[in-house]
Order: structure tokens, then sequence, then C-alpha cells
């Protein structure tokens, strides 16, 4: 986490959104013990470029050059109790942000199935 | 302020085609260039206006200094040369320069893009060469298009963007069809297309500044006054029609064609709201 604002201006790597770009599994393969096996397909989701691509961004613990354009995703459980109201986010965040969020509505625009949205938070709520 | 004037624009131009006379979302060019022009000052007041046209080097100092570094032998030379050669030695059907259809080199860069009274269409520069060729009956494999001779295309108009640098970006827009033209430009910037639901502005303007993985957006001003750009990431010259197709493409849209209507449209909302900047091209970038 500290590293995060430091890394960003210099690294040389050229990591565009572009979808279809492959992942290198690395920074996801790190402090995976203790996780489901869901959590861990959702974290790979999460970290992949062409699936959830939440790197992009937010910063997420363990995640190499995130992002800072949403929150760090941080205490899930604290912060969203509720879980229906987390997938919720996830599903179509225009509910809870308005029309105006840049977050992608996954769900709503099928970039990720139901399935893959709850394997997500299920990751999500390690953080 | 800044969000609330932000999301206002948004609003309304997204709800009425930019048709509403909202008070944050005037019809007349000039006005609305100076909504961006705020808009850019207030999130980087220490950013001098004349900056705005180094694209996210105005903004990024560690990536600046990097580039003022390329800038010293720039990659973009070459191009330039092999630009000059085949402006200089491509001949019509007819056996006549592109000059004569065009005009001298010198200067022609910066009176694009610009709007044509008579079809109201945006005319941008490098569309104008494709269709002076066209029109002259060139073979449609020699024709300068992005998909048949796209480094053609692409050096030529890093030549003649060089023949232009240093003038000042000064779009005109005082026609009923050029203000037409800003307006469907204007909604292009801020219409959220494609899976991921974003637009223009999602990135350049709401969230400029900001870094999507590793890549630091740039502002909502200096689109254009500096392609075509040498990307160094890419190893390639990358012309403003390509580098458009590029962002829509990642938002998960099927992209207009390069030199479409609406790509266009776009040029030119986004070259008139770069008025009073210095012309740079081409230059370099990420
Ligand atoms: C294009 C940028 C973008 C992407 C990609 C993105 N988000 Fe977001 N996200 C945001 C923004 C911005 C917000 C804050 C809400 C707002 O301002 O619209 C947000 C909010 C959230 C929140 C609520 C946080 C809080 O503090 O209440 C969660 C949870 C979340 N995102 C999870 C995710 C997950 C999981 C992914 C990947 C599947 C993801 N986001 C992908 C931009 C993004
Ligand atoms: C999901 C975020 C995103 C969206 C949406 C997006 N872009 Fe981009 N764009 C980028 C990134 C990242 C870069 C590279 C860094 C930079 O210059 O901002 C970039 C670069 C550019 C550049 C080159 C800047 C330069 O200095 O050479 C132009 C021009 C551009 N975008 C135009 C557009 C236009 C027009 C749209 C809407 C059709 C758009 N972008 C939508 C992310 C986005």
């Amino acid at each position: 986490m500290k590293k995060f604002t430091s890394v960003i201006t210099t690294a040389g790597t050229a990591a565009l959104l572009a979808a279809g770009m492959s992942f290198s599994g690395a920074a996801a393969a790190q402090q995976n013990d203790g996780l489901s096996e869901s959590a861990k397909e959702g974290k790979e989701l999460a970290f992949g470029r062409s699936g959830g691509n939440c790197l992009a961004c937010h910063q997420i613990v363990g995640g190499n050059l995130a992002g800072n354009i949403g929150p760090a995703l941080i205490a899930m459980k604290a912060r969203y109790p509720d879980r229906e109201e987390l997938t919720g986010v996830l599903r179509d965040p225009r509910d809870k942000f308005g029309a105006q969020t840049i977050m992608p509505p996954f769900g709503a625009h099928k970039i990720l199935t139901e399935d893959e949205i709850e394997k997500i938070v299920d990751y999500l709520y390690t953080l | 302020m800044k969000r609330l004037i932000s999301s206002m624009i948004a609003a309304s131009v997204l709800a009425t085609g930019g048709a509403m006379a909202e008070p944050a979302n005037p019809s007349d060019p000039e006005e609305f260039r100076q909504l961006m022009v705020d808009f850019y000052a207030e999130r980087y007041p220490d950013v001098p206006f004349e900056n705005y046209n180094l694209g996210v080097y105005a903004i990024d100092d560690d990536a600046r200094s990097q580039w003022e570094g390329q800038m010293i032998f720039p990659a973009t030379d070459e191009f330039v040369a092999k630009g000059e050669t085949l402006w200089n030695e491509y001949r019509l059907p007819n056996g006549k320069p592109l000059s004569s259809c065009l005009g001298e080199a010198k200067g022609l860069r910066a009176r694009y893009p610009y709007v044509n009274e008579k079809d109201g269409e945006v005319h941008s520069l490098g569309l104008d060469i494709i269709n002076c060729q066209k029109n002259a009956g060139e073979d449609a494999d020699k024709v300068w298009d992005p998909k048949n001779n796209y480094k053609k295309l692409a050096n030529v108009l890093a030549y003649l963007a060089s023949e232009s640098a240093g003038m000042t970006n000064q779009v005109q827009a005082d026609s009923e069809a050029a203000k037409k033209a800003y307006n469907r430009g204007k909604e292009a910037w801020f219409r959220r297309t494609g899976r991921l639901d974003n637009s223009c502005a999602d990135c350049h303007q709401y969230h400029g500044g900001k870094y999507a993985r590793a890549e630091h957006l740039h502002m909502n001003l200096g689109n254009t006054t500096h392609f075509p750009a040498f990307r160094y990431s890419k190893g390639s010259m990358f012309t403003l029609h390509k580098r458009m197709y590029g962002c829509v493409r990642d938002t998960g849209t099927i992209p207009p064609a390069q030199y479409s209507d609406y790509l266009r449209d776009l040029e030119y909302f986004m070259s008139y709201n770069d008025n009073g900047l210095e012309l740079n091209g081409p230059n370099i970038r990420k």
C-alpha cells in the first residue's frame, strides 16, 4: 500500500485499460493463504484486466500499479455489513452512486456473471 | 462547485442532447470553451494556460522531465522527414502535387479543422488529403486512408504538423453549421458508451489527473494540438483519429470509423476547446 504513489509515475510499463491484455498472475499468487476457493477466484477476477479490472480504479492490498479513480477497497465487512448492498454495487453502481458514476455496471452490462460477482464479493469480505 | 458544474454539464447534455438552455451548458462554443478552461483552472490553479497543450505532462512533473529528455533528439524527426519527401514527390493521377488541391504546406494544419457551411461537415486535414486523392481518381489501394496506407498518412500529417508548429490554434466557429458541429461533438464527449458505460469526460475531465492503473489521465484540454504523436510505448506514430478510435474501443464500444462524422465532430469540439494554445505537433507521448 505505501508503495503505490511512488511506483506509479515512474513505471515504464504500458499498462492500458484495454481489454484483452493478458494478466500476469504474479501479484495474485501472493498472500492467498486462508482464502476460500471462491474468494481466490474472486481475487483473480478483481485483479485481472479482462474480468473485473477493479485495480484499474481501486487500490487493493497486494495489487500492483492500482489506479485511484475510486476509493481504496478496505474494511469491507465493517462498511458493508449487508451483503446484498455490496453485491448491488457490483451489479449496478448507478443505483447507489447515481447515473454519473464512472464505475461500470458489471452485472447490468453483463461484464461479469452473477456467479463471478458473488465470488468477487466473497473476496471483498476478506479485505 | 466543481462537481456541481461538471455534473450539471453532463446531466443536461445527456438529457437533452445539448439543446437545453441550462446556464451550465451554453450552446455557444465560446461560452462553453470558457467553462472548460475554468474547469481545468479550478482543478489545477498552478498550471499556466499555455502548458495545457502538454497533455498529462502539464500535471505530472516526473513524466514531464522524462519527456523533456525525449524531445532533445525527438523520435518524430524521422517521420517528419519521410512525410516531407512524400508531400514533395507524390503526384495525383493528373500529375499535380497535393498542394494543388490543399494549398501550400506552411500553415496548412493551422487552418484545420473547419466546418464547411455548405455541407455542414467538419473537415479534418487527414480526410481532406484522402478526398483529394479519391476525387482525382487515385487507385483505391494507393489512397492514404487509415486502412491501406496508414503510415503514409501519419508521416504526411507529421510533416504538415511541423509546418504549423509554433502557430496558435484558432479554430473558427462562427457559422450556424459550425455551432451545430461543436454541439454534436460536445454531446459525444459527454456521452457514455459501451460495456464500461464511460464517456470521454469520465476519464479526461471528472477524473482527469487521477490514475487508471498506471496511466495518469490527462485533463479536458490539450487533446489535439500535438498530433500526430509518437507513442514510445508502442514505437509508432498515432494520428488523432487513431487515438480517439482506441479510447472509444477501450470503453467496450464498437468504435465509429476513423474520420467518421462522429469522430470528426469530436475532433472539432476538442480542437475548438484548445483555442489559444500553441500548435506543438508532432509530439511524443507515452
Ligand atoms: C472505471 C473505474 C472503476 C472500476 C473499473 C471499478 N470501480 Fe468501483 N468505484 C469506482 C468509483 C469512482 C467509486 C466511488 C463511487 C463514485 O464516486 O461513483 C467506486 C465505488 C466502489 C465501491 C463502493 C466503495 C465505498 O466506499 O462505498 C465498491 C465496493 C467498488 N467500487 C468495488 C469495485 C469492484 C469490486 C470492482 C471490480 C469488479 C470495481 N469497483 C471496479 C470506480 C471504479
Ligand atoms: C476508461 C478511461 C478512458 C476513457 C473513457 C477515454 N480515455 Fe482517452 N485516454 C485514456 C488513457 C489512460 C490515456 C493515456 C493517458 C492520458 O493521456 O490521459 C488516454 C489518452 C487519450 C488521448 C491522447 C492524449 C495525448 O496527450 O496524446 C486522447 C486524444 C484521448 N485519450 C481522447 C479520448 C476521447 C476523445 C475519449 C472519448 C471518446 C476518451 N479518450 C475516452 C483513458 C480513457
